[in-house]
């Protein structure tokens, strides 16, 4: 769905080519394995490179519902099922934008009863869980309920706008969307057409040492893409046309929608 | 061809008429908890053949619901045979309700096939009137070159009794019906859905497309079930109509010395058996759907039950109808005298074990099985409707995107749930609103005013112009906010030709200063927050 084969053109040495091809067409997730897989732009965020199962992670700030999205792009295409519970207003046509099957996605809006229990069952049948912040966990069920997760190797990320990642769990890891800057809007032309968001990551262990990487989420062509100064001048040198750096560059390169 | 000339009768509700219901109301029968037949008025509320018993109910609450009873079915469809054993003595009955014979004889006989069929109308008007069934049951009689042919033509009967196929035109017949007729099952065999629905999905909308396609490449793309419905089609299947009688040495029995005085003792045998009894047939490749259990004590005293299984009887629910039968019998006849001496399980139905096959792609898999059970525990938790998936939706309004279904079962296997959809390869709907779409969408939008920078509200006029730049928004459960950047409008009518549904809105997009973005709409010089990117 995205389009990789930028990385892999002039300048990668040959060796370098032939093992991203090979992690490419290698299956993406096998039962026995302890990571489900992110979008390779995503991969940085992780110290893993993917999601551990069993681990709870926290999306928060911004752009959350988008990146959180993002980040069940490769789980769902190797036909695992996702849940999302306590978030009645996910957009699904966006979900469908980023290249997401719909079919294995189970909805729970809003559990009224016995909320701890239904998650943790549901847990059994699908690999990642999108938690909304409507759904509360009572404090004192957390750590049973945490512990529940961890043991049926699911993973659960937690999925909220308030920029804060203090909640009350024992995050594994914690993605904060600091700043998101949206270009192609006007005043009084022009259209949303692409978000530079910068998320700082955050957590235990591996993960300890806090950073912060930057994204295109999505750029104007609607993928992903993790912003390095290399791949942006590569991009440049590519299509021969402004990429998209800067939001005065991109206004001169979007079409206008004419107000009728 | 006239040796295999069948003549198909089906008594449609049959199960019900014989529980004394009349048919002028909404009922069902129920068989293995799913609806097995339905009264017209209760098609018409749609309740059809396969549905749950939760769902038909919530279809028409006013249902009148039985339960199929078999053997009462099988001996008042016993009554009708004999009568009809008048005309000829090989009548096969497939199912209660249904049966067929060959017209070679009886149809010379009494001249011709509208003769016959006049002939087993008559015969069939008497007998129903002498079994004092329901009004309103009307036999549907079908006949054709072969079996078939038989059945399909006896579910076009139409308005009519009967529906005659003239001899040669069977293959015509069948090859011009629309493929969603095997939905429904033909005659006493179903076929799976999903193989059916990947066959309207690769175009195949006539059974003439299917059996069009040589065999070779049937088999090999879909297996013996497709190729079975390929040879069907082309004329050359036929029914296995074959009374096999079960061999006496498939019968598993043991006798107690002493004799058991405990349940538990008696299932934990019985559960030998059943373990026995499997892999004597998974040896041969069958598989057993229905048992016949006798339980005898020392005195003599005798239980006897026959027991079905939906999919096949295994070691742990044979032990489990053992248990059941025994607790009925210690219940119902309190006058047992002695221990249990005898056990004897006896299969009585037979058939090939097809096993379960995975598909290369679609259809269910490891991961739905799984999935789909813990939704169900879900649901017992939450309640039905809690646990939803996602369905096609069409429409220019971004929460018609997709529609919510409950999850159950055939929700997931569902064609409209199909994979193209999903993976974003329908064209998107004109008038959409261009990529991204937002990441959040409210379901009952939000109230907002919006402000220009003189502090007026903002209004779009009937041409579609602003009347000021939105500079000031206010709403969304928190304090004013002030607009950066923004864009519209973008103007959208629908169903103008329908009072009730239409509307007319005009479509922004505002940047605040806080970096959010938001898709705001004016309808009726009121403004509500739709969505928001987030």
């Amino acid at each position: 769905m995205f389009d990789y084969s930028t990385e892999v053109n002039a300048g990668t040495p040959v060796s370098e080519a032939i093992k991203e091809i090979a992690d490419f067409v290698a299956p993406t997730s096998l039962a026995n394995e302890k990571i489900l897989p992110v979008d390779k732009e995503l991969a940085a965020l992780f110290p893993a490179k993917g999601i551990r199962r069993g681990s709870i992670v926290s999306v928060s700030g911004g752009a959350s519902v988008s990146l959180a999205i993002a980040l069940t792009a490769e789980i769902s295409r190797g036909g695992n099922w996702i849940g999302a519970v306590g978030l009645p207003s996910l957009g699904l046509s966006s979900v469908s934008e980023m290249g997401i099957s719909l079919q294995r996605w189970v909805f729970i809006d809003q559990p009224k009863v016995q909320i701890e229990e239904s998650i943790a069952v549901l847990a059994a049948g699908v690999d990642l869980i999108l938690l909304g912040e409507e759904t509360k966990i009572a404090p004192s069920q957390t750590r049973r309920f945490v512990a529940r997760i961890r043991a049926q190797g699911s993973s659960v990320i937690f999925v909220t706008d308030k920029n804060s990642s203090q909640l009350a769990f024992g995050l594994d890891l914690s993605l904060s969307v600091n700043s998101s800057k949206w270009l192609g809007l006007g005043a009084g032309h022009g259209r949303l057409s692409s978000r530079r968001v910068e998320v700082s990551v955050s957590g235990r262990g591996a993960a300890s040492r806090s950073q912060k990487i930057a994204f295109w989420l999505p750029n104007s062509r609607g993928e992903i893409q993790r912003i390095t100064h290399s791949v942006s001048r590569e991009k440049k040198a590519i299509q021969g046309r402004p990429s998209v750096v800067s939001g005065s560059e991109l206004e001169e390169t979007i079409d206008i929608p004419q107000a009728s | 061809m006239s040796e295999t000339r069948t003549l198909v009768l089906k008594i449609p509700c049959w199960n019900i008429a014989v529980a004394g219901i009349p048919l002028d109301g909404a009922a069902i029968s129920l068989s293995n908890g799913r609806v097995a037949e339905a009264t017209s008025t209760a098609t018409g509320f749609g309740v059809v053949p396969g549905l749950n018993l939760r769902k038909a109910q919530s279809l028409c609450p006013s249902l009148n619901v039985i339960e199929n009873n078999m053997i009462q079915s099988a001996q008042r469809f016993d009554q009708i045979v004999l009568a009809l054993g008048d005309i000829t003595p090989r009548i096969e009955v497939l199912d209660p309700g249904f049966c067929s014979f060959m017209t070679r004889g009886p149809s010379g006989y009494f001249g011709g096939d509208e003769r016959l069929v006049e002939e087993v109308i008559s015969i069939l008007k008497n007998t129903f009137a002498d079994l004092k069934l329901p009004k309103g049951l009307g036999p549907h009689i079908g006949v054709a070159d072969d079996l078939f042919g038989a059945s399909l033509a006896a579910y076009f009967t139409e308005s009519r009794l009967s529906k005659i196929i003239d001899v040669g035109e069977t293959l015509q017949f069948v090859k011009s019906l629309p493929t969603s007729v095997l939905f429904s099952g033909v005659g006493s065999f179903s076929f799976d859905p999903d193989l059916i629905n990947t066959f309207l999905r690769l175009g195949l909308h006539s059974l003439g497309d299917i059996g069009s396609l040589q065999t070779s490449d049937v088999l090999g793309r879909f297996g013996t079930s497709g190729e079975l419905i390929h040879r069907f089609i082309n004329g050359l299947g036929n029914f296995p109509i074959t009374t096999k009688s079960v061999s006496s040495d498939l019968e598993k029995k043991i006798e107690f010395e002493p004799p058991l005085e405990q349940v538990e003792d008696v299932v934990r045998a019985a559960k030998s058996l059943g373990h026995q009894l499997s892999s004597d047939f998974s040896r041969e490749g069958l598989t057993c759907l229905q048992v016949s259990i006798e339980i005898e004590t020392e005195n003599g005293e005798k239980s006897f039950r026959y027991w079905r299984h939906e999919h096949q009887f295994i070691a742990a629910n044979v032990g489990e109808r053992v248990r059941w039968q025994l607790q009925n019998w210690l219940q119902s006849d309190s006058t047992l005298t002695g221990g249990i001496i005898l056990l004897r399980i006896l299969p009585e139905e037979i058939v090939p074990h097809t096993g379960k096959q995975l598909r290369f792609w679609g259809g269910q898999t490891d991961e739905d099985f799984r999935a789909s059970q813990a939704f169900e525990k879900v649901q017992k938790i939450l309640g039905q409707n809690e646990v939803t998936l996602v369905a096609k939706g069409s429409g220019r309004q971004l929460t018609e995107f997709g529609i919510r279904v409950s999850f159950t079962q055939e929700a997931l296997l569902s064609s409209e749930r199909s994979k193209g959809f999903f993976n974003g390869l329908c064209t998107p709907w004109p008038g959409r609103l261009p990529s991204p779409s937002p990441a959040v969408v409210f379901s009952t939008p939000k109230p907002l005013e919006v402000f220009d920078v003189g502090g007026k509200p903002v209004q779009v006029s009937g041409r579609g112009n602003v009347t000021g730049h939105p500079a000031t928004l206010v709403g969304m459960g928190v304090k004013a906010r002030s607009v950066t950047n923004w864009a519209g409008p973008w103007p959208v009518e629908e169903h103008w030709w329908d009072p009730s549904k239409h509307y007319r809105q005009a479509r922004f997009q505002f940047v605040l200063d806080d970096g959010s973005a938001h898709l705001c709409v004016v309808e009726r010089s009121r403004w509500w927050l739709q969505a928001t990117y987030s």
